[in-house]
This record gives C-alpha cells, sequence and structure tokens, in this order.
C-alpha cells in the first residue's frame, strides 16, 4: 500500500492559504524557487496516522489563465508535477470572488478538495451558507478552518486522507457557455485534430477554452508541437478578431463573464449575505492611511519606529556575536603557530562568518517588521500610497518598502532590502529596485560619514547628513529612470491592488515566515560571503613582506624598550604590509584616478576594503596611516585634520559622496547575485561606482574651479 | 470591448464616463474595459466584471481610487482609472 500523498495548496492572494500550509506542515517546510524564476516555492511535509503527506504552497493566484509569471508556474506545476489533488482554499469572507478560481478547476478536471477558510468572516460579512448545498454543486468535499488559529486543521488532515483513499474523480459540472463561445471552441478543436504533430496531455475541451482565452502558456505549448506553427498563429489571430468584429467583445473576456454567471447563480443558490457596500472598519481606517498627505505621515511614523526598533534592538546581538567571533579569533593565534594559517582563519574564515552572522539578529528583525506589514494587510496601502510617485521613475509603489529599508532615511541594510523586493511582481520594475538600493546610506557607511563630518564640518553635521540623503534620493530616482529608459525599457506594470481587510497577525504565522526566510539568508550569504572575504583577506595580506624588510622591522624593535615604540613599529609594518600587497598596489594604481576626486592612495586602499563591508573603511584607513588595527573615530577623524595629510572641506566632500554611492558591499552583490543572477550583479557594481566617480568628479572639480573664480 | 469611440451604452442609451470622473461615494456599474486585454481580464478575475455594482470607496488628489465591490476593495492607479468606462447609478 502507498502511503504517500502529494497534494498541493492553491487560492486567491490574501485567502489564508499560508496560514493553513504552517499550520499542515509545521517547521517541516522547505523554500527554494521554481525553476528559472523568482517565485518562492514552498514545500512542506507532515505525516499523520501512517501516511507521509507532501504539501506544496502554490503562489496566490486569482485566475488559472496564465498571464503572470505566478499563474504560469501554477499552470506548468499543476499540469506537469502533476499531485495527487489539490486543496482549493478559499476565503469564506470574499466566496463569490473566489469561486471563479474553483470553477477553473472545476473546468481542468483535476481534483481538489474545497477549504473553506476565515470561516469566522461569513458571520462578521453578514453571510449565510449552506454548505450541503453548496457541496452538491460543486461535486466535492468542503472542509471549514479558521487558518490563522489552526482551527478545523485536524479535519483537513482526515479529509485528505479519505479524499486519498477515495480517490474521488472531480464532479462534472456544466457552465452553460453560449454558442457564441461553443462555436469558436469547436472550430479550435478540429484545427487541432488536423494540425497536431502529437498528442497532447490535457483534455482537449479545457484546452480549447484556454486558446480562446489566449492563455500564453498554452498558446505556447501548441505552436511549439503543431506541424506548422506560424499557421496555428494566424488561425487563432483570424479566430479572435473574427469574434470580437461578429459580437463586440473579447474571447477571453465573454468566457470570464459566462463564469461569473455560473457562480452568481450557484452562489445565490447556497448563500444569502446582506451588507454588501457597508462601510467596514477596514474602510475606515483605509480612510485615513490612504490619504496623500496624512497617510504619508502615519507611513512614516510606522517606517521610524520599526526601523527605529529594528537597529536599536538588533544592534546589541549583532555586537554580541561581532564579540564572540573577535574572541574565537583572537584564541587563533594560540592554537596555530603557523603564520599563514593564522591570518586565514582569523582574518579570513572567522571575520567573514562574523561578518555573516552578525547580521543575522537585524536581519531576522527586519523580517520580522516585514512579516508584520504583509499580514495586518498595511503593506498593500503602503504599495497604493506611494505608486503615482514612484512610477514616474519607473519603479513600483512597493518598492518603498526596500528603499526605507535599505537606509531610505538613513541607516538600514541593503542585504534584507533586495530581499524583500521579493514582493514585487514585476521583473523589471524589481530589478530597477534592486539596481538603486546600493545608492541609499545603510547602516555601515554612518561610522565613517561621522568621521569625516566630524573631522571637517563639526558645525553643519546636520545639514551634511540632510543634503547626503536628498542627493542619494535624487540620484536613485534619476538612475531609476535612466535604467527604465535604456536597459529595461518597457510599460510599467498596471496598477491594481487588491485591499485586503486588516487582520492581527498571529505571533507564530510571523515567526514562521521570519524564521524561513531568515534560514534562507543564512544558507545563501554565509557559504558565498565567507569565500568573497577569504579572497578579499587575500588581497590586502598579500604578497607578504620581503624577509629583509621583516628583518629590519623585527631589529628595529630590538633596538626600543618602550611599549608604545614597539607598537608604533608594529603599526608602521602593517602600514607598509598593505601597502605593498595587492590591495595597495591596486590603490596606488587608481592614484591618477582618484586624484581627480580628492581621494589618495590611502584612501583607495581603503575604498577596496569597503566592498567587503562599509564599515572596513575605517579600520583599513587606520591601519594605511599606521595608527594600528583600530576603528576608533577620534583618532582617525585627527589624521584628517592634520594638514600634513593633505585632506581639506572639498576633498572630504568629495569622498563623502563617492562612499555613499559607490559598489555596494559584497553581502549586498551576493545577494544580488542569487536573486537576479551574474549580469545584473555586475551592471550593479560597475554603474553604481561609475556615478559615484562621476558625481565625486563634478563635485570636485566644480568646486576647484569655483575656488579658482573667488 | 468596444471601439473606442462609444461613449454611450447602446443598451441602456446611458452615458458611459471613465472611472476617473467619479468621485467618492459614487455608485456604478462597469460596462467597458478600454486598453490592453490583459488588464481587463486581470480586473475581472479580481472580481471586477461588468455589470457588478461598485463604490468609489476613495480618490486622492493624485488620481488614485478605491472602489469596492461588496466585500472587495482595489486600489487602482491613475492610469488605470481612465482605461474603465462605467454607467453611474
Amino acid at each position: 500500500m502507498n502511503n504517500d500523498i502529494k497534494i498541493a495548496l492553491l487560492g486567491n492572494p490574501n485567502s489564508g492559504k499560508t496560514s493553513v500550509f504552517n499550520f499542515l506542515t509545521g517547521t517541516n517546510q522547505i523554500v527554494a524557487n521554481y525553476p528559472g524564476v523568482t517565485v518562492e516555492k514552498k514545500e512542506g511535509f507532515f505525516n499523520y496516522n501512517g501516511y507521509n503527506i507532501n504539501v506544496i504552497d502554490l503562489p496566490g493566484i486569482y485566475s488559472f489563465t496564465a498571464y503572470s509569471l505566478d499563474e504560469r508556474v501554477v499552470q506548468q506545476y499543476i499540469l506537469n508535477e502533476k499531485p495527487d489533488f489539490l486543496i482549493n482554499v478559499i476565503d469564506a469572507g470574499n466566496l463569490e470572488r473566489n469561486l471563479y478560481l474553483t470553477v477553473q478547476l472545476i473546468e481542468l478536471g483535476i481534483p481538489f478538495i474545497i477549504d473553506l477558510n476565515m470561516y469566522d468572516m461569513l458571520e462578521e460579512r453578514k453571510t449565510r451558507v449552506d454548505l450541503e448545498k453548496f457541496k452538491e454543486i460543486f461535486k466535492t468535499e468542503i472542509i471549514t478552518t479558521i487558518g490563522n488559529k489552526g482551527t478545523g486543521i485536524d479535519d483537513l488532515k482526515k479529509a485528505i486522507i479519505e479524499f486519498s483513499l477515495r480517490k474521488q474523480n472531480p464532479g462534472k459540472i456544466n457552465i452553460r457557455y453560449n454558442e457564441r463561445i461553443l462555436s469558436s471552441k469547436r472550430k479550435i478543436e478540429d484545427f487541432l485534430a488536423e494540425n497536431l504533430d502529437s498528442g497532447i496531455s490535457v483534455s482537449t475541451d479545457w484546452l480549447s477554452l484556454k486558446l480562446l482565452e489566449r492563455d500564453p502558456y498554452q498558446m505556447d505549448y501548441i505552436a511549439s508541437i503543431s506541424k506548422d506553427s506560424k499557421k496555428f498563429a494566424d488561425y487563432m489571430e483570424n479566430l479572435h478578431n473574427e469574434f470580437f468584429s461578429l459580437y463586440h467583445e473579447r474571447p477571453e473576456i465573454a468566457v470570464a463573464n459566462a463564469r461569473y454567471a455560473f457562480i452568481a447563480g450557484a452562489y445565490h443558490s447556497f448563500a444569502s449575505s446582506s451588507g454588501e457596500l457597508e462601510m467596514t472598519i477596514s474602510d475606515k481606517i483605509d480612510h485615513v492611511v490612504t490619504h496623500s498627505a496624512l497617510g504619508v505621515v502615519i507611513l512614516f511614523i510606522v517606517l521610524f519606529t520599526a526601523y527605529k526598533l529594528v537597529f536599536d534592538l538588533g544592534e546589541y546581538p549583532s555586537e554580541l556575536i561581532q564579540k564572540a567571533f573577535n574572541l574565537i579569533g583572537d584564541m587563533i593565534p594560540r592554537i596555530i603557530s603557523n603564520d599563514f594559517l593564522q591570518s586565514l582563519i582569523k582574518d579570513g574564515v572567522i571575520a567573514g562568518m562574523g561578518g555573516v552572522l552578525g547580521f543575522v539578529p537585524i536581519i531576522f528583525l527586519m523580517f520580522v517588521f516585514i512579516a508584520i506589514l504583509e499580514d495586518s494587510g498595511y503593506m498593500a496601502r503602503i504599495a497604493f500610497l506611494f505608486d503615482s510617485l514612484l512610477r514616474k521613475f519607473g519603479l513600483h509603489g512597493s518598492s518603498i518598502i526596500s528603499i526605507i529599508i535599505s537606509g531610505g532615511i538613513t541607516g538600514g541594510c541593503a542585504v534584507p532590502g533586495v530581499l524583500a523586493t521579493r514582493i514585487m511582481r514585476s521583473d523589471k520594475e524589481r530589478l530597477a529596485t534592486i539596481a538603486i538600493l546600493p545608492f541609499f546610506s545603510c547602516g555601515a557607511k554612518l561610522p565613517v560619514y561621522a568621521v569625516i563630518i566630524s573631522a571637517f564640518f563639526e558645525n553643519q553635521r546636520a545639514l551634511i547628513l540632510i543634503i547626503l540623503t536628498v542627493l542619494s534620493w535624487i540620484i536613485a530616482l534619476s538612475a531609476s529612470l535612466l535604467i527604465r529608459k535604456t536597459i529595461l525599457k518597457g510599460p510599467s506594470e498596471t496598477f491594481v491592488i487588491e485591499l485586503p481587510s486588516y487582520h492581527i497577525p498571529t505571533f507564530r504565522s510571523v515567526m514562521q515566515r521570519t524564521w524561513l526566510r531568515t534560514w534562507m539568508y543564512i544558507k545563501k550569504a554565509g557559504t558565498i560571503i565567507l569565500l568573497i572575504n577569504i579572497i578579499l583577506w587575500f588581497l590586502m595580506r598579500y604578497p607578504d613582506l620581503g624577509k629583509d624588510r621583516k628583518e629590519y622591522y623585527n631589529s628595529m624593535r630590538n633596538n626600543v624598550s618602550h611599549v608604545d615604540e614597539i607598537k608604533k613599529l608594529d603599526n608602521l609594518e602593517a602600514q607598509e604590509r598593505l601597502e605593498n600587497s595587492i590591495a595597495g598596489r591596486i590603490g596606488k594604481f587608481m592614484v591618477h584616478a582618484g586624484r581627480y576626486i580628492g581621494s589618495d592612495f590611502r584612501m583607495n586602499i581603503a575604498l577596496i576594503g569597503g566592498l567587503a563591508a562599509k564599515e572596513l573603511i575605517l579600520s583599513t584607513l587606520s591601519t594605511a596611516y599606521s595608527l594600528g588595527e583600530t576603528d576608533d573615530e577620534s583618532s582617525i577623524a585627527e589624521v584628517f585634520k592634520d594638514p600634513m595629510n593633505g585632506w581639506n572641506r572639498l576633498k572630504a566632500f568629495s569622498v563623502l559622496i563617492f562612499i555613499m554611492l559607490y559598489a555596494p558591499c559584497f553581502a549586498t552583490l551576493i545577494i544580488i547575485l542569487k536573486e537576479t543572477g551574474l549580469r545584473w550583479m555586475l551592471f550593479t557594481f560597475a554603474y553604481t561606482t561609475t556615478i559615484a566617480y562621476i558625481i565625486s568628479l563634478m563635485v570636485y572639480q566644480g568646486g576647484l574651479l569655483l575656488k579658482s573664480i573667488f | 470591448m468596444r471601439p473606442n469611440h462609444a461613449s454611450a451604452n447602446n443598451e441602456f442609451n446611458k452615458p458611459l464616463i471613465p472611472l476617473s470622473e467619479l468621485k467618492e461615494g459614487d455608485l456604478f456599474i462597469i460596462r467597458e474595459f478600454r486598453g490592453c486585454n490583459r488588464f481587463a481580464y486581470r480586473l475581472i478575475s479580481m472580481g471586477l466584471y461588468a455589470g457588478v455594482p461598485l463604490i468609489v470607496m476613495k480618490k486622492s488628489f493624485s488620481g488614485r481610487m478605491i472602489i469596492k465591490s461588496g466585500v472587495n476593495s482595489i486600489g487602482l492607479g491613475c492610469g488605470e482609472i481612465s482605461k474603465i468606462w462605467v454607467e453611474k447609478i
């Protein structure tokens, strides 16, 4: 007896499908992407009465016709992977609209159970449902659940086993399509019978309907197995044009209207509702939170509070993790005596791991915040609020979330910012959003700003920070506009968004979602970032100083006795080693390019170090200025102030702008690589650095010009 | 979908106006979708099909709108609302 059952959960967005999935599978979940796309694939497992059940949580869709990426992924999965049956999760509070997808499952002929979820909403909506009648009409099992509380999940598990044992075939339901549709369907069926090279795996009845709806996935599939794909395309084009000219209606719209006519008839026979078009609490809240001015103020208060909490609460455990790794690093010389291995493990491996895991508390809290925004229904309102502004720059309303997370109002992190773009549907808008995130001032850039600002602009701290923030927005939005007008040319995604009723998120759902996303980050970032850190360590360490130079420093140390003098010699040796390393040589090689923006070779080396993590700019600078391994802000600021080092306010401001805009850190680049691919990562690296250079060049050279005039 | 020159509903001879001309609290019925078919299909699959009664819940200065059908609230961008032709009820 086969005890393995494979099922998939399918339903509209906001139908509570993921809550049901979480209660069914608990923590036994795997999150990955569907092959070749960035649509999240969630798979889970559970055992019940000796049965092993494998569950897939499919993306939420409104229709089974594959116009959007999500719809295409769902159709591909159901047709190719062939689960034993589906669980169609329906939002009881929005029953009529949800049945549009159910009707299409009936047309497909795949067996399914209906999970009438959020059953408690029926009372709130003043709707009565005769479940027996409902079952009779849709000819399948119906289970009621309240997904976010876990109510009815056991019944659903039992129903899954029973349904699997019965191997119940879907009941036949006759949706009365009019003669216009039926005659067009017949024509398509006749054409297919004569013009296909091979057999088809789905029923011609369903296929002809999908072709009449111009389902892109099925159109491509049939074109690929047609004897003459051009003939097929021409035939379909003529058929659609003929339908439109005869009936003044597109066939896909006619089919959809016929389905709704069936649903309306069925719905009114098993359900009665009152209170339609009533002003609900959600509507009242929406009046305030979607207000053009008030809504923006509320949003900034919410984001600022959340963002303060994330960084204030996350900072302490992050520091603890870093300190723990530093402690482990300090123990290495006592365990390993070989210089090379010691440095590799301490500065490469352990520092790299600390860099990845040190982010985890902040990323975890950021994901908690995103999950709360999503589950409460507020996320959709944020997108609605900002869409008209951001659309002017080729972005989407949802881009605002990633921008704020990445440091849109200073301090943040681009790593969770890039991950947060996953909620966006349009690839072009998503890529454009990802490309501009490095321009914003993440938390790691702030200490660097603080040092330079305190050295040169002590009395204008706030003004300089405001100028930098405004500048980052101007450059980011202009860059997005440029990208969307050139390499990512194309119309913006239409802005149609469902605004679900507000809900109080449940702890379990928020935590489950947060944990899965955080674990994905650790797995993804951990491996590659570690490798990159080791490479960077190598670049900044090798080639090592020659034997004669080492001997020179050793003999000098033997000649001095004071601890401070020995430390001074250590720092000088470290400075020479850095200057001699590959990174140091690159820094010197770039000295000509750097000169035009006011940078010197020491700053160039620090900027290379900043690729590993922006905060490393300070510690690399301190080594380059022979201060030793410190990121003490005041001592570095003193170095800047020293006229001997050749820095001035203009150079400092130009370099500040370069630091704000140039290539993101490797952690961000790796996440961009994982989310978008190598080309977009390389593009982001190259274009951000180019823009940083051009803007800094304009500032520095413009400043010099003004200086010479006045 | 009908050709763009249509401005009156032939069946009832009531004037059709773009959704963008309605104000908050107005009740209406969708009669036509103009523009890309996928946009029309998406709205229909979200429950906004021709003939269903709706209400304008919110209209912002920039033209964005929240419309509601039954329990279903949908936010529409300003570009989208000019493509939906409706009959005020």
